[in-house]
């Protein structure tokens, strides 16, 4: 321990991490922790039990409450581009401050986790706000044809490598205002070409990580828009409809519960000694190591789910591949992705998010007061106890929800309603062992001197 | 109307459980003797802080919610020792000893810093 210390002081790059977006959330208590892992065990055998002589019928019913107002959307389509454009700018000209520029708070704070916990709520509105959509509409009225037609077998996996390489800029880049700027700059750069090389709808709908990710968050809300209309659903719901049609999907869905677990692990005292194990064996980068973890992070999360599908597949003996089977229980895993995202990280809406108020009116971080707001700074910092409770809710929540989509996704995958309970015990321990993983390393405490 | 009362029954369990692995409150002083006013505890820290590092001291600061904190920097190099989420500031003179005090009322986990050669410290913790 003392000599882990010593050698953490010595790596200047480990201390100087997490400056911006830090958060102030103290380790859940140990007796919570137990609390969450009997509560997890109990609801999963109580929902087992409950549909044991049981048929679910699926309520997809909807009902409309309401038309998208065209002009609305124009108006938000413009503001969605203003501020992009905005949060480019800023970085650049403005002062290299990640705080007082507005560019960081903006885009880390407000359109990472702000959006996502939105989309959760109102569903996927980034289909229509989504700047780099709107900046690059220009593009195929003058090429015409895209030079080429998009390789369907290439699936999701565009998507997936800019999902990596976006969260490693989050987790490991340690990005500055200007850092940032330059980076959605090559960004809007990459989605001419995309567009360019296969056209606007195929880029938007399998390489454009933000709409796949939104689109997958707007899965779980009770509000769905189709030909401008808006429908209530029951949420959630339309994880059913529907199931992942390409194996990089899945790949992306492991992705999203393995970014935000790592974020979580790399704090914790295993994975820093796992460092100095490697270090005394001649592994000298800490930046290395963590991005070795991050890129491995989704196949241990592949393999568990691999498993105990196939266990799943030999005790029911049935037909399905076990491709087949993964990709039509992927969605399910969704809930439990977003609860991981949400319980990590929410606390950063209070902390940081209203600073937004004062970089509106002063987003270059100069002497400017554009608002009268410049002098704004909040201070809402939630009692701790309060947090751990909430995590731990959220984290039991998405497991309530995901054994439950899973266990409507087994009726209509197995012939027969014994099959497809006896399917449920590998796919419930799956769960247990996600839900488990996620109340383990909040409980965790964070790594004493310096992450 | 079943799947009504599988909630509610879910939700009754749970809370039950919540209960059990609750630690039960200790019994503290001030309940003993209702009449006496609570008198915050004092928690103090002394920092010594050599080339940019705790020469002296904790990097963990420990104290619970509404403790008063105490703490006591000096340091070889003039600097401004800063405590996050409290955005409490000191002033550090050479060998000058400074110190910060204020009442614990956030709970969390606070890092605390040389603000001019942002170097990290260590951490306060306050448990709620």
């Amino acid at each position: 321990m003392k000599k882990i210390l010593f050698l953490l002081l010595a790596l200047p790059q480990i201390a100087s991490a997490h400056a911006f977006g830090q958060l102030y959330n103290l380790p859940v208590p140990f007796w919570l922790y137990l609390y969450g892992a009997a509560a997890t065990i109990l609801v999963s055998f109580l929902i087992i039990g409950y549909f044991l002589n049981q048929t679910t019928e699926i309520r997809s019913s909807s009902f409309q409450f309401g038309n998208l107002n065209p002009r609305f959307i124009t108006v938000i389509k413009i503001i969605s581009a203003a501020l992009f454009l905005l949060t480019i700018v800023t970085g650049l000209f403005g002062k290299n401050n990640s705080f007082s520029n507005f560019n960081m708070t903006f885009f880390w704070v407000i359109f990472v986790l702000g959006l996502t916990y939105l989309t959760t709520i109102i569903g996927n509105i980034y289909h229509f706000i989504n700047p780099l959509k709107i900046l690059t509409s220009w593009v195929e009225p003058i090429i015409g044809k895209s030079l080429f037609n998009y390789p369907a077998s290439l699936g999701y996996y565009p998507a997936l490598i800019l999902y990596f390489l976006f969260i490693w800029l989050e987790l490991i880049g340690q990005t500055d205002p200007i850092k940032l700027s330059i980076v959605l700059l090559f960004y809007l750069f990459i989605n001419v070409v995309g567009v360019i090389t296969v056209g606007q709808t195929s880029w938007f709908r399998y390489c454009e990580f933000f709409s796949v990710f939104f689109r997958l968050i707007g899965k779980v809300s009770p509000i769905e828009q189709r030909e401008g209309k808006l429908y209530l659903r029951a949420p959630f719901t339309v994880l059913l409809k529907s199931s992942a049609e390409h194996f990089s999907l899945v790949m992306f869905i492991m992705f999203m519960l393995s970014s935000t677990a790592f974020d979580g692990f790399r704090e914790t005292l295993p994975w820093v000694t796992m460092f100095f194990w490697l270090f005394d064996r001649g592994l000298d980068s800490y930046a290395v190591f963590e991005s070795i973890g991050l890129f491995l992070s989704p196949f241990i999360f592949l393999l568990m789910y691999l498993l105990l599908l196939g266990l799943g597949k030999l005790i029911t003996r049935n037909n399905l591949s076990l491709k087949e089977l993964a990709l039509q229980f992927a969605f399910t895993l969704i809930p439990i992705a977003l609860v991981y995202n949400i319980a990590h990280y929410f606390t950063l809406i209070f902390t940081e998010a209203p600073n937004i108020v004062r970089l509106f009116s002063n987003p270059f971080g100069l002497n400017w007061n554009l608002l009268g707001t410049a002098e704004f700074y909040p201070k809402i910092i939630l009692n701790a106890g309060f947090v751990w409770h909430a995590q731990v809710a959220f984290i039991l929540l998405g497991h309530v929800v995901s054994v439950y989509l899973a266990h409507v996704v087994a009726l209509k995958l197995f012939s027969s309603h014994r099959h497809a309970i006896i399917s449920q015990f590998p796919m419930v321990t799956l769960m247990v062992v996600f839900t488990l993983i996620g109340l383990w390393i909040l409980a965790q405490p964070v790594m004493g001197l310096t992450h | 109307m079943k799947i009504l009362s599988f909630i509610i029954i879910t939700l009754a369990l749970l809370l039950g459980l919540f209960f059990f692995f609750k630690p039960k409150p200790q019994l503290s002083e001030t309940k003993q003797n209702p009449q006496q006013i609570p008198v915050p505890i004092t928690k103090t820290f002394n920092l010594v802080i050599n080339a940019n590092k705790i020469a002296s001291g904790p990097e963990v600061l420990k104290a619970n919610h509404n403790d008063l904190v105490i703490i006591k920097v000096i340091s070889d190099s003039a600097d401004a020792l800063h405590l996050h989420g409290y955005d409490h500031s000191v002033q550090l003179s050479p060998n000058v000893e400074k110190q910060l005090s204020f009442k614990a009322n956030l709970t969390g986990r606070f890092e605390f810093e040389l603000e001019h050669s942002k170097t990290h410290l260590g951490v306060l913790e306050v448990q709620p």
